[in-house]
């Protein structure tokens, strides 16, 4: 399944674009899907994102689906 | 009491029900601290202080400089070179003869944190550095005083208000109607980001750009918030992340929670971190240890009066630098942009200590990682925040 990730910040700098899509088994957890995107986009490692499933930050470790809203947001530093 | 002045003056605000005179005499004892006077802060200073927020301190290191004017719409071209914090204090004191303004001319940082901020209800974090923003953060959870967060990049900006309901604030009867578990449920930054991002993540560089309206916008929703929050007016952000996109002029909100438990210091890790940044804030990961080999344009300074013998490399790309005369600073290497580095460091010297700079400190710590690590440097130095951090000493000790 193609999973369609927002992104915020420095990560849509870094990616030239401010939505990216992953390709999934049918079935994925939270980190596993973290995990993909460390391989495709090593560059955001070092930014100390965090993901939002559905509009809400999630630590857990829960399945995420095709349906579901996905961003990722990096900190912001600018005053 | 109002006299009659101020119930003129703030009379198209207290004819609002939500607000009255009581918000009003709220606004006018609350005690307001705004750290970072720069594109976020000009609007929240200016809004607070036409508002009648009644006692209202500034914390700014920065001089003003030529380069702020499109978006720190609190200075004119006559205010180039004075220090931030006064140069917005005397602005406002003249908008708003009623209000209460102390300027301190100093950056905030752990050592400074508990006696430049006991005196203040709302902290307001207008900062553009994480070191600021994480000792903001910890000295607000800690006294349970809420922190108006907001931040840009590029096009967008992020509002939230963290440390907020968990005790003393103007007026405990707000909170008397959230449940003890809303109560401690109010997130920290840390909720959010745990940890400070990694050197050369590129967060810490200021050359992303910004049109001035966005920190505008930002600093206004900033503003709103400490007005809420004082007068008891609305839902304030709390626990909610505001995403704002300036292209789009979509704003999305993002639920947090809180996953530190109870106030202040319940987990190991956020004693370590205040220990480490209120007890020697100079070997903490926001310095030393976080960023490597670093070094303050003082002690290059310094190294550059003892005629200490090192090798200076500008790393910057072959384009146009964007100060007018670097020269003029007295801050000169040989050039040898990254790109060139990374293929061959064979004119880096490998006996005296070499400083590696460019225009903010974010290239040249990519090009001292990369002479550590793939060729194994042992005497490489970075000029933390650059020539920008350069200009920056010299313009201050210009004015000493």
């Amino acid at each position: 399944m193609k999973l369609k990730i927002k992104l915020f910040g420095i990560l849509a700098d870094k990616a030239g674009t401010s939505e990216i899509e992953i390709e999934t088994e049918s079935k994925i957890d939270k980190d596993s899907l973290l995990k993909i995107i460390d391989k495709k986009y090593p560059a955001f490692g070092k930014t100390n994102y965090v993901i939002a499933v559905n509009k809400k930050i999630t630590n857990e470790n829960n399945a995420v689906n095709v349906s579901d809203e996905i961003a990722i947001l990096p900190p912001f530093a600018g005053g | 009491m109002l006299n009659q002045n101020e119930i003129e003056k703030y009379s198209r605000q207290i004819i609002l029900e939500d607000l009255g005179e009581e918000g009003q005499l709220k606004l006018k004892k609350a005690r307001v601290m705004v750290v970072g006077a720069g594109g976020l802060g000009c609007p929240v200073l200016q809004y607070l202080t036409a508002a009648g927020a009644g006692n209202i301190g500034i914390i700014d290191d920065d001089l003003v400089d030529l380069s702020n004017l499109h978006r720190q719409v609190l200075y004119n071209e006559e205010d180039i070179d004075k220090p931030k914090a006064e140069a917005a204090a005397e602005k406002l004191r003249k908008q708003n003869s009623d209000i209460n303004i102390v300027a301190y001319n100093e950056k905030l940082n752990s050592q400074n944190v508990n006696s430049l901020l006991k005196d203040y209800e709302v902290i307001v974090d207008c900062t553009d550095n994480f070191e600021s923003r994480y000792v903001i953060d910890i000295y607000c959870d800690k006294t349970a005083t809420p922190m108006v967060y907001g931040s840009v990049h590029r096009f967008q900006g992020q509002v939230c208000v963290f440390n907020y309901g968990r005790g003393q604030i103007i007026d405990p009867t707000i909170y008397e109607s959230l449940s003890d578990d809303k109560y401690f449920e109010s997130p920290t930054y840390r909720c959010l980001y745990p940890k400070p991002p990694e050197a050369g993540s590129g967060l810490d560089c200021s050359e992303g750009g910004v049109i001035g309206v966005l920190p505008g916008i930002i600093g206004s929703m900033q503003a709103a918030e400490v007005i809420k929050i004082i007068t008891g007016i609305g839902e304030v952000l709390s626990g909610k992340l505001l995403c704002f996109d300036m292209k789009t002029m979509e704003s999305t909100i993002i639920g947090i929670k809180r996953n530190i438990k109870d106030s202040g210091f319940s987990s190991s890790g956020d004693k370590e971190l205040w220990k480490l940044i209120m007890e020697d804030p100079d070997d903490s990961r926001f310095s030393s240890e976080y960023y490597g080999e670093e070094i303050y344009a003082e002690i290059l300074m310094n190294w550059m009066r003892e005629k200490k013998d090192i090798q200076i490399i500008d790393v910057r790309e072959n384009k146009k630098s964007w100060f007018k005369s670097d020269e003029h600073y007295g801050l000169d290497g040989i050039k040898i942009p990254l790109s060139e580095l990374v293929k061959n460091p064979k004119s880096v010297s490998r006996e005296k200590d070499v400083v590696l700079f460019c225009d903010s400190g974010n290239i040249s710590h990519e090009a001292l990682i990369i002479l550590k690590e793939k060729y194994e440097f042992t005497n490489v130095y970075n000029l933390r925040g650059g020539m920008k951090g350069w200009i920056k000493m010299k313009k201050k000790l210009h004015r000493k």
